[in-house]
């Protein structure tokens, strides 16, 4: 036996005994009357040649994207705790099955972020006692901070490109089928990977040694960053977008820290710069927003 | 192949869904979703439920929530799954942009003679007289006795209270048994025999 549908002549060949393709096509305009079409029902239920005859009436995009939810619906679990609690609150069942399939909002990627945080801050917590311990106290030092600040906001950017990034989504033709603009899309998952991100480096930030502001410091460059990451996506691909806004971020910290001053990326003038940023960025968003419109392939 | 081939073929394919073969989950889609889409368009005009409801007919198969029974036809069953499916999505959508899904005062298509013979229509008796009750009858006849669902069931799926359905259910048996034995009267010679689709 052969994986090949039963039937695989068109209309054409079907022959006498079954509908006929002028019947067919006027069922689905509905331009019949209800009797004629419980006779086409009662025919295309028992009739494989006419169900595929009938099938090829609908617009195949539209049932290629119906697929696509159903497949994530069925990889995501329906009954989630969390899934039903969202759905009981409003949220449109559609735009939870898009959140659940973003790959950043999975626990075993929110596990490993705030496995990597635990470790950068377990580390600045070790240096920091080690280097208090030896030193004299004097004015505070926060190099220990350096490993923080570095991977901190890059795991928040990771989780925004992962929302974004086609090759590590499973969705990108499920993007179609949601009621949302691209754009409008595209931001409800980046907020919802932002957010869930910020979670835990905001925890690591008040419970490490460090200045009381940090947590709050570390808010903006991380929006910057990820607006940037978002903007530069419509005009260099997805991928390059996400390493330049990388590129930015590393680049100022590393510098920073070689002169001993890294929590100047997070203080008053380089915040500044971040907002300066965030707002240029989303300038950018907002002109070239089309980008994000269906059809559009990075 | 023959038609039993392909039965058989679906109820294989039905096992392999239910067993978690996420291959043989597309290839049910893409089997049935297409026409199950056109046949729940015609009782739903939200394309949004329609989908929701064909997705849900799907995953029910794969959760094996929805129990085949291993006997009958695969297409029928699949469809009594799809219609329940879609009156509860009909339900959860909490009557927000839920119309009757017939549309009244439509140009009708005029089948051709030829079609006439091949729908098998002109033939009997019943055929008319189902033509000649209304709109709302018609409804009401087709979800409870075609579509086999429960007067509640309807009642969602049509939009009206149950107390309605039932009443027209009613109405539209006695004027169907009024008409039927109007037209043995009006009829001397015994009608031909129907073939459903012609002759063969």
């Amino acid at each position: 036996m052969t994986n090949a549908p039963p039937e695989k002549g068109g209309p054409a060949s079907r022959g006498a005994g079954h509908v006929s393709e002028h019947v067919l096509s006027a069922y689905v305009g509905a331009s019949v009357d209800e009797v004629v079409a419980w006779s086409v029902e009662a025919h295309v239920t028992a009739c494989p040649a006419c169900r595929l005859a009938l099938s090829a009436h609908v617009d195949p995009d539209h049932l290629a994207r119906n697929r696509s939810v159903l497949f994530v619906r069925a990889a995501t679990g329906e009954h989630h705790p969390a899934r039903r609690l969202l759905g009981h609150v409003g949220v449109p069942d559609q735009l939870v099955t898009l959140m659940a399939a973003t790959p950043s909002l999975r626990r075993s990627w929110l596990l490993s972020v705030v496995g990597v945080i635990a470790v950068v801050s377990g580390e600045s917590v070790l240096v920091h006692h080690l280097s208090s311990s030896s030193l004299a106290v004097g004015r505070p030092d926060w190099g220990a901070l350096a490993p923080f600040i570095l991977v901190a906001p890059l795991t928040v950017l990771a989780g925004v490109a992962a929302a974004f990034l086609p090759a590590l989504d499973p969705t990108h033709q499920l993007a179609a089928a949601a009621p949302f603009s691209g754009l409008g899309l595209l931001l409800v998952r980046t907020l919802s990977a932002l957010v869930a991100a910020l979670v835990p480096v905001v925890a690591a930030a008040f419970v490490i040694p460090g200045p009381a502001w940090l947590p709050v410091a570390l808010l903006l460059p991380c929006f910057a960053l990820c607006f940037l990451a978002l903007a530069a996506v419509t005009v260099i691909g997805p991928m390059p977008a996400a390493l330049l806004a990388g590129a930015m971020w590393v680049l100022p910290v590393a510098l920073l820290s070689v002169w001993h001053s890294v929590t100047a990326v997070v203080q008053w003038p380089a915040q500044a710069s971040w907002a300066a940023a965030l707002l240029a960025a989303l300038v950018v968003l907002a002109m070239r927003r089309d980008r994000f419109e269906l059809g559009w392939r990075p | 192949m023959n038609g039993d081939a392909a039965e058989w073929h679906d109820t294989a394919l039905l096992r392999a869904v239910a067993d978690g073969d996420e291959e043989a989950l597309g290839r049910l889609y893409d089997r049935h979703a297409g026409w199950l889409t056109v046949r729940l368009s015609r009782r739903c005009s939200s394309s949004d439920l329609v989908d929701q409801a064909v997705q849900d007919t799907f995953l029910a198969v794969w959760h094996g929530a929805a129990g085949y029974r291993g006997s009958g036809d695969v297409a029928a069953w699949i469809w009594g799954v799809a219609i329940r499916r879609l009156i509860n999505a009909i339900r959860r959508d909490s009557g927000r942009r839920r119309r009757p899904w017939w549309r009244p005062a439509e140009p009708t298509m005029v089948l051709s003679a030829e079609d006439q013979v091949l729908v098998g229509i002109e033939h009997g008796r019943l055929g008319p007289a189902l033509a000649s009750l209304s709109p709302e009858f018609r409804a009401a006849i087709e979800a409870t006795v075609l579509d086999g669902l429960s007067t509640a069931e309807a009642a969602v799926l049509l939009g009206v209270p149950e107390g309605t359905v039932k009443s027209r259910c009613h109405r539209a048996r006695q004027a169907l048994r009024a008409l039927l034995a109007e037209a043995h009267a009006a009829t001397d010679a015994p009608s031909p025999h129907a073939f459903p689709w012609g002759a063969p």
